[in-house]
This record gives C-alpha cells, sequence and structure tokens, in this order.
C-alpha cells in the first residue's frame, strides 16, 4: 500500500510540487510568526527571585476637570508629586504594611529612561559602556520590594544619600573588574552638564528596554520630588507584614481606601495582588502578537483550502475503493498517508531552509520580547525553552508542526469523510 | 445466487419524491448471463447498484448466496463486494495515477494479500485478458477497450461469483464493444461466473441467457 501511495504522489507530482513549495514556504514562515507570538506565553513569567507573595499593587487615577472633589489648584506636576508621596507616606504608616514603594513611570521606582555611551569613571572618561540610566523615586529600602536584587554591600544596606548612584553588576564588572565598587566615583559625561556621583550599592543586572545593546544600568538618587507629568499612570506596591490577616486587611483596604488615601486629586482605583497588575501592565505587545496570529491564521486557512480541494478532486476515486471492496478505514487512511508524506517533507525542508537563515543571518532568536514590566530578566534556568537555542527551535517548530499537521489532517479527513457517507453509487458520479 | 425480493428505491428531496425501482422482483440463477435492458432513467443502473451493495433499497431485500446482504453495515458490505463481486463500469472507473498491473491488484490490496501472490495473480490476470504488453502503462495510455479490459481483469482477480457490468460497452465503438462481450461471454463460459449486465445494445443482449426488460422502475418483460 505504502509503495502504491509513493506512485500516487508520483503520477500527481506537478499538483503535488505547488502543494510542497506552498507548505514548504508556510512552514518556515510559520517558525517565524510562532517565534514572534509563542513566548508571549511566557510574558507574565516572573523572574527568579522576584518574589510577590503578600505584595499588592494600588493603582490610582486622577480626578479631571467636572468630576466630583476635583481642585484645580491641586492639579500642577509639583502638586501631584506631592499628593502621590503622601499616598505613600499613609501606607508606610500602616502597621499593616511592611514596606511599600512608587512603581513608577518605566521601570518600578524609577523616572523616564535615558542612555548614554560614555562614563567617566573617578576622572577618566570611558567610552563604549552604553547604559541606561534613571533618576530614582524609590528610596535604596524601597528597591527590594521594587524587584531590584542587592549584591554590594554584602550584609549591609545601601545608603541612602544624595549623589549617590546605583549600578548594576555587569556595569560594576565592566568597570571594575574584580573590585569592590562601593565609594568609587561616577560621572555622566553629557554636552550640557557633568554629574558627579558616589556609587553606593550594586543591584543584580536589571532588563532594560533595549537590553540587547546596553548592558549596563544607573540610577541615580535624584531630587525629593520628581515633578509628575501628565498621562504618567503610576502605582503604589507594599508588602503585607507578616503576622496580619492578609485576606480581611485587603479587603478593608478595598472598601475604604478611595476615601482613606484620598489625597488632592489622588484617588485610588484598585487594590489588587502585584502579579495581577502585573499582568494587566503586559499590553504593549498585544498589536503586533495579533497582527502575527492572523497572519499565521490566513496561512493556514490557505493550507487548508489547497489540501480540502486536492482531496475533494478525487471523491470519486473513494466511490472506485469502495467498489473494490476498501473499507472506509482504509480508504482514509490511504488519503491521509499521501497528505502526511507531502506535510513531513515540506516540514523537513522548511525547518531546513529556517535554519539556513538563523544561522547565515546571526540571528538572535531567542529574543523572547518577554514584558517590559519587570526589573530582572526571566533567566536561562528558569525557562531553558526559551533561552536554549536547540530548545527553543525544537519547540518552535513543534508547535509549527502540530499546527500544520491538524490543518491538513482536518482538511483531508472532512471531505473524505463526507464521500464516505454517502453511497458508493452516488460518488462514482463524481468520477 | 442473486435474489431481489420487492426492491423498491425512492429518491427524496424537499420538493420532489421520485420512484426510482418500484417492488421490484428479481431471481438470477448461478452460472446465467443475465442483461436488463430499458430506455434511459428506468431504473436500470440503479437496480444494479442495489445489487451490487453500491446503494441501499428504500425497501425490501437483497439475497445473494441465500444470505440476506441489504442489511450490512458498511465494512460488511465492503468485505462482501470485495470477496464476492466484480464491477464493470461503463467509465471504466480506473485510477488514473496507477498504472494497468495496480489498478488490476486494488481489490487484492484491501484483502491484505501478500505482494508477491498478488502481482502473480494480478499478472495472471492482465494476461487473461490480452494486455501483458500494457502492465506498465496508465488508463491515459491505453485505449477505451483496453481500459475495459483492464476493468474486467479488475472484476475477476479476486475471483468472485458474481459479475455486475453497467454498460460495459457503452463507450466504446462496435469491433471494441464485441471484444469486450467476447470477454464476457468467456468469463461466463469457461469460469461460470454470473454476469448480471445492464445495455442499450439489443444484439449484444440477445447473445445473453436471458434479457428483463424495465420501464419507469418496474420490470415489464
Amino acid at each position: 500500500m505504502f509503495k502504491q501511495i509513493l506512485k500516487q504522489l508520483w503520477f500527481y507530482r506537478r499538483g503535488n510540487a505547488w502543494l510542497f513549495v506552498e507548505m514548504t514556504l508556510i512552514a518556515a514562515a510559520s517558525w517565524f510568526l510562532v517565534n514572534a507570538v509563542w513566548p508571549g506565553i511566557y510574558r507574565t513569567s516572573l523572574p527568579d527571585g522576584y518574589e510577590t507573595d503578600g505584595v499588592y499593587a494600588v493603582s490610582l487615577n486622577r480626578l479631571s476637570e467636572g468630576q466630583n472633589g476635583y481642585r484645580p489648584e491641586m492639579d500642577t506636576p509639583e502638586q501631584r508629586s506631592v499628593d502621590f508621596h503622601r499616598i505613600g507616606n499613609a501606607l508606610r504608616e500602616m502597621p499593616e504594611v511592611q514596606d511599600a514603594a512608587p512603581v513608577g513611570a518605566t521601570l518600578p521606582g524609577l523616572n523616564y529612561s535615558n542612555y548614554n555611551r560614555a562614563i567617566m569613571v573617578d576622572t577618566v572618561n570611558r567610552y563604549g559602556y552604553s547604559y541606561a540610566y534613571h533618576i530614582r523615586e524609590a528610596g535604596a529600602s524601597d528597591l527590594e520590594l521594587l524587584g531590584y536584587r542587592q549584591v554590594w554591600p554584602q550584609g549591609a544596606p545601601i545608603e541612602d544619600l544624595p549623589n549617590t548612584v546605583i549600578i548594576t553588576e555587569d556595569l560594576a564588572q565592566a568597570l571594575f573588574p574584580g573590585e569592590n565598587p562601593i565609594g568609587r566615583r561616577l560621572s555622566q559625561f553629557s554636552t550640557y552638564q557633568e554629574y558627579g556621583w558616589r556609587i553606593s550599592g550594586v543591584i543584580a543586572p536589571v532588563k532594560v528596554e533595549k537590553d540587547k545593546e546596553y548592558r549596563g544600568f544607573v540610577m541615580y538618587a535624584g531630587p525629593d520630588i520628581v515633578a509628575l507629568d501628565e498621562g504618567m499612570s503610576l502605582v503604589w506596591i507594599f508588602r503585607v507584614a507578616p503576622g496580619v490577616d492578609e485576606e480581611a486587611f485587603i479587603q478593608q483596604a478595598k472598601k475604604t481606601w478611595r476615601e482613606d488615601l484620598a489625597f488632592g486629586n489622588w484617588r485610588v482605583a484598585s487594590v489588587m495582588p502585584l502579579e495581577e497588575n502585573l499582568e494587566s501592565a503586559v499590553t504593549d505587545t498585544f498589536m503586533w502578537r495579533a497582527l502575527f496570529i492572523f497572519l499565521l491564521v490566513c496561512i493556514l486557512i490557505g493550507v487548508a483550502s489547497f489540501a480540502w480541494l486536492r482531496t475533494r478532486e478525487r471523491r470519486g476515486e473513494t466511490g472506485v475503493r469502495r467498489a473494490m471492496g476498501g473499507s472506509a478505514g482504509s480508504i482514509m487512511l490511504t488519503q491521509l498517508a499521501e497528505v502526511w508524506i507531502l506535510f513531513a517533507a515540506s516540514l523537513i525542508v522548511g525547518l531546513l531552509i529556517v535554519l539556513n537563515v538563523l544561522i547565515f543571518g546571526k540571528i538572535d532568536f531567542c529574543a523572547p520580547g518577554l514584558s517590559s514590566y519587570y526589573v530582572l530578566n526571566v533567566t536561562k534556568e528558569s525557562l531553558p525553552v526559551l533561552f536554549e537555542p536547540v530548545l527553543h527551535f525544537l519547540a518552535v517548530a513543534g508547535i509549527v508542526a502540530g499546527l500544520l499537521i491538524v490543518v491538513v489532517t482536518l482538511s483531508t479527513i472532512v471531505p473524505v469523510a463526507g464521500a464516505l457517507k454517502e453511497s458508493p453509487a452516488d460518488v462514482l458520479k463524481d468520477e | 445466487m442473486i435474489k431481489l425480493i420487492e426492491i423498491s428505491k425512492i429518491y427524496r428531496t424537499s420538493e420532489i419524491e421520485t420512484m426510482a425501482l418500484d417492488n421490484i422482483n428479481l431471481e438470477v440463477r448461478e452460472g446465467e448471463f443475465v442483461s436488463i435492458m430499458g430506455p434511459s432513467g428506468c431504473g436500470k443502473s440503479t437496480l444494479l447498484n442495489i445489487a451490487g451493495l453500491l446503494d441501499e433499497p428504500s425497501s425490501g431485500t437483497v439475497e445473494l448466496h441465500g444470505k440476506p446482504v441489504s442489511g450490512l453495515n458498511a465494512r460488511e458490505a465492503a468485505r462482501f463486494r470485495n470477496t464476492e463481486l466484480g464491477f464493470v463500469f461503463q467509465s471504466f472507473h480506473l485510477i488514473p495515477s496507477l498504472n494497468v498491473l495496480d489498478n488490476v491488484q486494488m481489490p487484492l490490496l484491501y484483502r491484505r494479500m501478500g505482494a508477491t501472490e498478488r502481482k502473480e495473480r494480478a499478472l495472471k490476470m492482465i494476461e487473461a485478458v490480452g494486455l501483458s504488453h500494457r502492465v506498465k502503462h496508465f488508463p491515459s495510455q491505453l485505449s477505451g477497450g483496453q481500459c475495459q479490459r483492464v476493468a474486467i481483469a479488475r472484476a475477476l482477480v479476486g475471483d468472485p461469483s458474481i459479475i455486475l457490468a453497467d454498460e460495459p460497452t457503452g463507450n466504446l465503438d462496435s469491433k471494441m464493444g464485441a471484444e469486450v462481450m467476447e470477454l464476457l461471454h468467456e468469463v461466463n463460459k469457461q469460469r461460470g461466473k454470473t454476469i448480471l449486465m445492464v445495455t442499450h445494445n439489443e444484439s449484444q443482449a440477445k447473445q445473453t441467457d436471458r434479457i428483463i426488460r424495465m420501464l419507469d422502475g418496474r420490470i415489464i418483460g
């Protein structure tokens, strides 16, 4: 039977060649589309060491003109900042709250990101050290709550003083290999101003927006009050103190904080576990992923149509085989075997094309594009299937293979099953 | 051997009901060569399809070798067709993507016969119909008469007891038609096969043992 199937594949080689080429290109294109979409299911994976137990997020909204309680005199950037920090102070004063920290505009506890390629160590300019830098909104003592992991000093808290800077471990190793960098001075060279800062702490590497390009991360202790611009969406997070009835406290918070923590035009919008808040914040790549999924669906519909037509054209053959005594199962299997052989061949060739593109194009396909909301990277150890090239390639290939085989199988089964339902006499009329 | 008892076939749509066969009773004895004649649309092919388990009657019973077969499920019907029946169609119904040898072997494939035995029997049958020199040819490379001979070989390869032929010479010229008829007679006389044949050709029908005439879904003679 297998020989016969191969002979039939060869006989219809012209039509099959087109299907083969189409499925090969589709397998290759689907790999890239799935690769763009698939890491998204991990987008809310928590990085190692990012502890969220007992941590809650207080989302805020601001009253606007026309709303009941709105006070226009409170609607300046400086006043907004003052009122925002009053909320945080109120949280910190609650005995049920162990610690609270502001989440901020970009990464937690920080104002907007900027980038530079030159840094001054002590008095020497060093070039080629791309890094991101921010003004800190959170105190050094809040960093742990926000997910930043302290490396230096060891066994002591980071000093929370003006004109100090906290850098990441990768930058520290690049600038001060093998040394304890605490106390060393850094300046950020700028055409407009120079700043001198003393290194007060080193934290674990942080995931910046362009993490492939920028290897370091710098947080400057800024002024006490940072003016908040229009449209900034800010959140306070807090950790429930040990021994507190967490459920009861949160229930109470949801009922009363909209009034109790009303400062200026700020109002508490919601209180929810940090993990839930993080999930709801992951929207930046939604549109792209939706587009890729749409393209993938279109491609799969194309494959399904082709396979369906191909099977439909040979409907009469089903009647002949039944007249010769072929059972429904054997006829179905014959048709499926043909299309599976084609599918397997085109999948192999398609994946070989992908491999060539990845290898010769030196494409880093493991860049997962995970949520930008965390400060720490999800690591290879926690998600090897995303980061290990071979595993990643095979996992995506497996998804592509699974999708395509389901589509070609269904596109074959449905028309054949339709022909098998009818009497052989009726089907033979189509031959 | 073939017994059709009070067979009726009604085709129903939402608007129309068509009585294709109306209370047909028919018996064909073992070794008989019977032809069925009638104008187009009188139900000849429908009768043949029901006798060959290619279609189900709306009512009535089909008996083959004394055994009721009209109630068989799809799998049992397929097995019965494979072992007891052989079909020859007007349009040959050869698989275009298979060569002569593979077309003739097809019924044996579904018996799960070993490849060697299958090939042997098929070659023997191809030789019997005089097409040994065309074994590797495809249907598109054969004449109409040759295609029909391949179809006959395919119908016989499984050694069925009954051959059902639906206008086997309908698409052939007179010379080829005569050759095919000669082959069918040979199959009937020398191999003892029972043949039930639908035909429009009066002269060919007269060469058979019995003619059954139909009109408007009924046997009239």
